[in-house]
């Protein structure tokens, strides 16, 4: 099993993925490269190569305070490495490119700084593509061509790093393409081992002095690049309108290793394939794939029984991956599938969810958090990133949402919490209170973070009355004082 | 010269002799020392009654001194050391007992063949001994009962000779807080009785670390209590007031002591030769500091009480209180908006009143209701909920095997032994937010069925399902007991064995005729004795 997760700073405190990496998983697509390009472009060492293709990214980030909504925290810099592409635009890998406040980039060896554009952004690769304004920037640079597929297993292979004054040059050694985890999708990646460290900005991994991929993260005694393919995919992606995006399959799946199991389900011996047992709703398999499906094959290829293929150039790799070959949002990929008994052909059409249809947001970065303060009580719609650092021992309703039925229904299109209470008299009696999910204000129930402030519009007699999940507690505020209270309460 | 110097002088004339400056023989010293106490009762006793005679409270000091002596004497040598030899059963081997240990710890003589000690000395226990601090020889002991919810057990020995000459100590009543008590027992660090003093300092009502899930009435001392002093009497005026059991980690000198109302409780339910454990409210109530929550309540301005938010079905409070009542009363006690109730000098949790009742005695509330003050009549009740799923001692755990396929019901020793899930987080904690919420209020007499281990053989080694799975359903019926789970392996003759499983419905199966053949085989080759016990 050579299904990895990564573990990014805002995956990393999701509470347990359920089977996150093995029995069940979220299956996701991807995009092409073109035709494997064989031109030599670079030497080990060779200083002019980098000179031409690579620069120095400095962006400062300023992230929301989750915790207190309305702050973003201090800002940081970051150095990175990006690669030059066609079309006097940069590449480079990121997780963070929409919260970057200013972006500035300079040509390896030089001093110069020139500011940058974000052009494009994907967080499911997580990628993105950069203008810069002065373009006598890409004078002496040149476009790199991304043709190269990932090389064979074993292959030693050549790191760049050019931050520096003088760029590093490093060794490396692949050691096989696998899925990676980013926060929504598993994307097929290259995985490796060098004694260099602290990878995971853009920097440039070369086979036969091409281009094979740009790294995206750092793991012990190795690296994980994105693929050339993966990187060409998508800078031909953001040329079109609409843009389309990845999608997954949207299935969590079990194994079908136990002989009985299979004879139970009406499998020969000599078939493998894994089982979905649940199908999101709202993403790509509903209502194309079922529970109780087993999936023999993808595009022709054998599924075995703990979800693994032979794909023609990536090896031995799980069988999501094709959904990121070559492959967006909008693409289909064929299964053969085993149904009532029944061999069939099931054409599973990806589709991009949007970040915006699920019901406790994965990726928060591109997003504000949503917030809404009424008497010093402090609502927000929750989000993974809250749930992930500030929400440790959420209960089971919340934690269940957030895994495994992350989407928006008409009754539930937020999970509306209250997060704090920001101390004043109106509020006096409840200010130690916080991580409360909201059921219903002045007795209508809460869809959504806005149904809040509608239902204040009501009040109860006298007053405001709010209402918890699991009945863990019962606000009542003084409906005549809301309005000064929210006046003078400051948001700090 | 005031009586206050005077009397301080002579007090410190007597720690000087207890710190050894004199040559007195070591009982005496510690005779001396004892009387310390009583003398300083006697202290504020003239304090109050305005005495200011330097001679009488010499007087009272040297009555104290010999009353002390006396005292001291028949009281410590009715604490005895107490040694088990303990073995619990292993819940993930559930045919199995752990390896057995030592431990120890202090017990002490309340009555005609009567010792009393802490249940966690005594819990699981294969040999329980005795030994007195003047002989050698250890007496044979037995428990009579044992309150593992109170943390309290009742011993005898097999041979009450053993006891001759020695007199029980009286359980006394709760001197008041700031009294200086003396805490005996057989603590770690050396083989004699020890004993330590210390303040009363609070009384209130805390966690009994044992179950880790009873709050009762604890007093807290600064007495060092360390192990081995689990059981010994708390002794002030030759009374126990009652036992030492359990210190705070992390703290300096912050011991807890079961006080004597909770141990006069154990002791009065078990007059009938039964324990029936303590009540509980079953009720989650909210503190109503908020004046808005009370004025929505229409409670009078001198009216208090707190928000009973939920109410546990089959509890004390079910079918008599509702959620949105406000509590403001109980047993002629008024509860303020953070649910204390007057104790004596301090502030007490009103559950203490419901947790003072045995199961089946009525108890009077007050609450408002509609703007209506009510009274209620609530009759106590346990805890339905730690009934199923709290910590179990001296029961083996029940379990279904089949073709080394392990089922056993969810319970806190499951855990504890280290059960470890694959579908969610294992800990305790997770086990409370977890999986109780899962189950609603009809389904509390249900229980959670477990696959817990996989005792692999070819026949099972291949399964898809792990350790730890929640088995929701087996060959299409749910599984709502483990007598289900006998009824249905039994059912397995031809065919499959499926199973399935929650809150990921993956399902997974056995063929019947070979798990038939693999069974024995299992049994045999791990040594199982039995392939169940419901």
């Amino acid at each position: 099993m050579t299904f990895v997760c990564k573990k990014a700073w805002v995956s990393a405190l999701v509470v347990g993925v359920l089977h996150a990496c093995a029995t069940t998983s979220v299956v996701g697509p991807s995009g092409g490269a073109g035709p494997v390009a064989s031109q030599k472009t670079a030497a080990v060492g060779d200083e002019a190569w980098v000179k031409k293709h690579m620069v120095v990214v400095r962006s400062y980030t300023q992230r929301p305070e989750f915790a207190r909504p309305w702050r973003r925290q201090k800002p940081y810099a970051r150095v990175s490495n990006a690669l030059v592409i066609a079309g006097n635009r940069l590449l480079l890998t990121t997780n963070d490119a929409q919260t970057m406040s200013l972006i500035e980039v300079r040509r390896v060896g030089e001093q110069e700084w020139y500011r940058a554009k974000l052009l494009h952004a994907e967080h499911d690769l997580p990628a993105a593509v950069l203008a810069v304004e002065d373009s006598s920037f890409f004078g002496p640079l040149e476009a790199t061509p991304l043709d190269a597929d990932a090389p064979p297993r074993e292959s030693d292979v050549d790191l760049v790093d050019a931050v520096n004054d003088n760029p590093d040059f490093g060794k490396g050694r692949i050691t096989a393409v696998e899925n990676w985890r980013v926060e929504r999708l598993a994307v097929p990646s290259l995985v490796g081992t060098t004694s260099m460290t602290d990878f995971g900005d853009s920097e440039v991994v070369l086979f036969n002095g091409q281009v094979v991929g740009l790294s995206q993260a750092s793991r012990k005694g190795g690296f994980v690049a994105m693929l050339s393919s993966v990187l060409k995919n998508y800078v031909s992606q953001t040329a079109l309108q609409p843009y389309r995006g990845y999608g997954r399959a949207g299935i969590r799946v079990q194994d079908l290793t136990n002989p009985a199991l299979k004879r139970m389900l009406g499998l020969t011996k000599e078939d493998g394939g894994i089982r979905v047992v649940e199908v999101d709703p709202g993403d790509s398999a509903d209502g194309v794939l079922q529970a109780g499906d087993v999936l023999l094959a993808v595009e022709g290829i054998s599924i075995d029984s703990k979800g693994q293929i032979n794909h023609p150039r990536w090896g031995r790799i799980y069988f999501s991956a094709v959904l990121m070959d070559n492959r967006s949002a909008g693409d289909t990929v064929t299964f053969s599938v085993f149904r009532n008994a029944q061999r069939q052909t099931i054409k599973l059409p990806l589709k991009r969810v949007p970040v915006s249809a699920e019901l406790i947001p994965s990726h928060m970065l591109s997003e504000e958090p949503r917030y809404a303060v009424h008497g010093g009580l402090v609502f927000q719609a929750l989000n993974q990133v809250y749930l992930a650092s500030h929400w440790a021992s959420a209960p089971a309703p919340v934690l269940n949402a957030s895994r495994i039925a992350n989407h928006k229904t008409s009754a539930r299109q937020d999970v509306v919490v209250l997060t704090e209470v920001l101390p004043d008299a109106i509020n006096l009696g409840y200010q130690d209170l916080r991580n409360l999910v909201v059921e219903r204000v002045n007795g209508k129930p809460i869809a959504k973070l806005e149904d809040v402030a509608l239902a204040l519009k009501t009040p109860q007699g006298a007053y405001h009355v709010f209402e918890f999940q699991l009945n863990e507690r019962r606000i009542v505020l003084d409906a005549s004082q809301l309005e000064s209270a929210n006046q003078r309460i400051p948001l700090n | 010269m005031s009586y206050r110097a005077s009397a301080n002088r002579s007090r410190a004339a007597v720690q000087r002799i207890t710190r050894g400056t004199l040559p007195l023989s070591r009982k005496l010293k510690n005779h001396l020392a004892r009387s310390l106490d009583l003398y300083d009762t006697f202290l504020q006793l003239a304090n109050t009654k305005r005495l200011k005679k330097p001679t009488m409270l010499l007087l009272a000091f040297s009555a104290a001194l010999l009353l002390g002596a006396a005292n001291e004497t028949s009281v410590s040598d009715s604490v005895f050391r107490i040694e088990t030899v303990y073995s619990g059963y292993d819940f993930t081997s559930p045919w199995e007992r752990k390896p057995p240990a030592k431990a120890s710890g202090t017990g002490f003589l309340i009555g005609k063949n009567r010792i009393l000690t802490n249940a966690h000395v005594v819990a699981d226990t294969q040999q329980l001994l005795i030994k007195r601090h003047d002989r050698a020889n250890p007496a044979v002991a037995r428990v009579l009962f044992i309150g593992h919810d109170c943390d309290l057990a009742l011993l005898a020995v097999e041979d009450e000779r053993f006891l001759s000459g020695l007199l029980p100590i009286d359980i006394g009543p709760l001197p008041p807080l700031r009294s200086t008590v003396t805490t005996l027992g057989y603590p770690t660090g050396g083989e004699e009785l020890s004993s330590t003093r210390g303040v009363l300092s609070r009384l209130e009502m805390r966690t009994y670390s044992h179950t880790a899930s009873d709050q009762h009435l604890a007093l807290q001392t600064d007495a060092a209590i360390n192990p081995g002093n689990s059981g010994g009497p708390v002794v002030f005026n030759a009374k126990a007031i009652g036992v030492a059991f359990q210190s705070l980690r992390n703290a300096d000198n912050i011991g807890y002591i079961i006080p004597a109302p909770v141990v006069q409780h154990f002791l009065a339910d078990i007059a009938d030769g039964k324990y029936h454990h303590f009540p509980s409210l079953g009720a989650t109530v909210q503190r109503m500091i908020s004046p808005t929550l009370r004025k929505e309540r229409q409670l009078p301005d001198t009216a208090s009480g707190v928000y009973i938010l939920r109410i546990q079905p089959g509890s004390t409070a079910d079918g008599v209180m509702q959620p949105g009542d406000v509590w403001s009363e109980i047993e002629g006690k008024v509860i303020d908006n953070d649910g204390s109730t007057l104790l004596g000098e301090g502030r007490v949790d009103a559950e203490h009143w419901i947790d003072m009742k045995q199961v089946g005695e009525k108890a009077t509330v007050k609450v408002w209701r509609g703007g209506k003050l009510l009274t209620l009549t609530l009759t106590a009740k346990n805890s339905p909920t730690e009934e199923r799923y709290g910590p179990s001692f001296e029961t083996p755990g029940k379990y279904v095997l089949y073709a080394g396929l392990l089922f056993q019901p969810l319970s806190v020793n499951l855990i504890r032994d280290g059960l470890r899930l694959d579908s969610v987080n294992s800990t305790e904690a997770s086990w409370q937010h977890f999986i109780l919420p899962l189950f609603d209020a009809k389904k509390m007499e249900q229980e959670a069925i477990f696959l817990t281990r996989i005792l692999k053989h070819p026949v099972n080694s291949q399964m898809v399902m792990g350790q730890g799975e929640w088995i929701t359903k087996i060959n299409g019926k749910p599984v709502h007991s483990l007598s289900d789970v006998k009824e249905a392996v039994g059912s397995c003759v031809g065919g499959f064995l499926t199973l399935e499983s929650n809150p990921i419905n993956t399902i997974d199966a056995l063929d019947c005729e070979q798990a038939k053949r693999a069974h024995a085989e299992v049994l045999k080759f791990y040594g199982v004795p039995n392939d169940v016990r419901l």
